[in-house]
């Protein structure tokens, strides 16, 4: 950091701006590490999963030009549309069972009672866990055979179900095991939102004599607008990348072969690229998984202006 | 009339004493079953082999038998694959504060030329998800040799780091001028500013990230699943995973690993939950 070492006089006014041109660069010194990480490690990457989608490459011998071969060969592949449909399944299942569940418990655990803070600590501990160690439980607990859940109902004579196996309900099994780790977390985005909610208009409410449900549907919602929005977002943008409790849940399925009706997209994404190789097919998917992510952020961002309550 | 009114009071407060128990009820329900999956994890993780299978199922073991620990530590290299995710972990908090925090305070309190483009470069690169790269990335990892080495993990969280780097920004832009004034009438240069003034005073933003890029980089999955290849470099989740397939099922040591590769990251949250909670917080509030 030798160009700053008190060589140069500094003007001392208001403002943090240092009136050298020299002193200035050093505020450029400061951030290039990081902008250019990001320019290497991220910015730049993209527009090369771009190049390499345009190609047939095997990460071995040289790329060999396509131009839109392998999105051609997206639109018409049958394991491709599979992982699509299932990665919406899921997203959808997190949306409308995860989002409510989230915002239930956050009104739940809104309430200034004893040990509370003990309790909300206690609903997030899943969601900061291993999502490997969970999955590996979730599968002990939801065995065909012997899991713990088919034990209970057995206890209440209820016939069990191979929870994970049976590609009807394997997706859902898939659902509510993240709807339980990441409840916790909305809950959190969602007390916040709750406790930024002026009292007084509580108050106000309850003089005109408005019940507690026509308080949550006029006050609660409409205040809370903008984290729904913001969990929205998240919810959508982290959904659409899962992968790791499907990669647990559909390995070792044994000698049978995976479960195929639990790929989702990354999933697809990731054997394309480093079981098969096919690291332009592979591109090709994950520049589409970025032009699905970026156009749900900017909808999203357009919608909310129509819908979300910012306040004054 | 007294008499009607007190009654009246009393009933009221036992409404509430009701209400407030139903309160509990409900919150300590769902508690239970948020945390049922994870009993049920150390409590397989103690039986006996042929206890697994009982039924009716039983949550506290008849024969604890702790030997179901060590032999699953010693089944995998868990040593190994404990040591690496730690390394990993405090390598890339380290890296992630020295770089953020510096990031952060050129772009609070220097203008320079290009700054609020390369600020808006760095907002845009966050709504980029690291697997949208994954392709190119291991190519170029490949080239670095970096494949199977630990900075392949390290290098994104510690420097390509925009999350961090926005946080120290916000942080450091509230940080009063007359610290930074008297400071510099001191004859302090830009960087013992951000040394002596800046540093210290964003310790907070600090234990935010550490504790997140902690928790983030031991339950990390994707990439070590990706860039790893030999057995020693391997970080627990991948360890846990390799158990998994190379033993199969054979349930009580596959939950002792569990347990074993969920403790320390849960400790960690223990300890620094209020810095975890504060982080999703201020994140969610943006």
């Amino acid at each position: 950091m030798s160009a700053s070492t008190g060589s140069v006089a500094l003007s001392i006014r208001g403002g943090d701006n240092y009136s050298f041109h020299r002193v200035q660069l050093v505020g450029l010194l400061f951030v290039l590490p990081v902008v250019l990480g990001t320019l290497i490690l991220n910015v730049l990457p993209t527009f090369a999963t771009l190049g390499v989608s345009f190609t047939e490459y095997d990460m071995l011998t040289p790329p060999e030009w396509v131009g839109l071969g392998n999105y051609e060969k997206l639109i018409a592949d049958e394991f491709a549309r599979q992982a699509l449909r299932n990665t919406i399944v899921f997203t959808a299942g997190m949306v409308f069972l995860g989002i409510p569940a989230g915002l239930g418990l956050a009104l739940l655990a809104n309430a200034p009672l004893p040990g509370i803070r003990l309790i909300r600590l206690a609903y997030i501990v899943p969601y900061v866990s291993s999502t490997v160690a969970i999955a590996l439980v979730w599968q002990w607990i939801l065995n065909g055979k012997l899991g713990l859940l088919n034990q209970f109902l057995k206890m209440l004579g209820i016939e069990g179900q191979s929870w994970l196996v049976n590609p009807d309900i394997a997706m859902f099994s898939v659902i509510v095991v993240s709807v339980w780790q990441s409840v916790g977390y909305k809950m959190l985005l969602f007390l916040a939102g709750l406790q930024s909610i002026p009292e007084a208009l509580y108050e106000a409410a309850k003089i005109d004599g408005g019940g507690a449900r026509s308080r949550f549907w006029h006050i609660t919602l409409p205040l809370l607008s903008p984290t729904t929005f913001f969990v929205l977002i998240i919810t959508l943008i982290s959904s659409f990348q899962v992968f790791n409790i499907i990669y647990i849940f559909t390995f070792t399925s044994g000698a049978a072969g995976r479960i195929r009706s639990l790929d989702v997209w990354v999933y697809y994404l990731w054997q394309t690229a480093f079981s098969f190789n096919r690291a332009g097919y592979a591109a090709a998917m994950a520049f589409g998984l970025f032009v699905v992510i970026a156009f749900v952020t900017f909808i999203q961002w357009r919608a909310s202006k129509l819908w979300v309550f910012y306040g004054e | 009339m007294a008499a009607v009114a007190h009654s009246h009071s009393r009933s009221i407060r036992v409404v509430k004493i009701i209400e407030t128990i139903g309160h509990y009820i409900a919150l300590l329900t769902i508690a239970s079953m948020l945390a049922l999956p994870l009993v049920w994890m150390v409590s397989t993780s103690l039986k006996p082999r042929k206890e697994v299978f009982k039924f009716p199922p039983q949550f506290i073991p008849q024969n604890v038998q702790w030997e179901n620990y060590k032999d699953a530590w010693e089944a995998q290299p868990f040593d190994r694959f404990m040591f690496n995710s730690f390394k990993v972990s405090i390598l890339s908090i380290i890296g992630q504060i020295f770089f953020c925090s510096l990031a952060g305070y050129g772009f609070a309190r220097f203008d320079f030329p290009f700054k609020n483009q390369l600020f808006a470069m760095l907002l845009a690169a966050m709504m980029i998800p690291g697997i949208v790269n994954i392709v190119p990335i291991f190519i170029m990892y490949k080239h670095f040799g970096w494949l199977d080495n630990h900075i392949s993990l390290i290098a994104a969280p510690a420097i390509a780091n925009t999350f961090g780097t926005f946080l120290y920004r916000q942080f450091m832009l509230t940080i009063p001028q007359e610290l930074v004034d008297a400071a510099k009438i001191d004859g302090a240069s830009a960087w013992g500013i951000y040394w002596r003034i800046m540093l210290p005073l964003t310790k907070p933003v600090a234990a935010v990230l550490a504790t997140f890029t902690f928790i983030g980089s031991w339950n990390s999955f994707f990439e070590p699943l990706v860039f790893l290849q030999s057995t020693e470099q391997f970080t627990v989740t991948i360890g846990l995973a390799t158990f998994r397939q190379e033993e199969g099922t054979i349930w009580n040591l596959l939950m002792a690993a569990s347990v074993i590769t969920l403790l320390p990251s849960l400790i960690i949250f223990m300890f620094t939950q209020r810095y975890f909670v504060r982080g999703i917080v201020t994140t969610g509030l943006k």
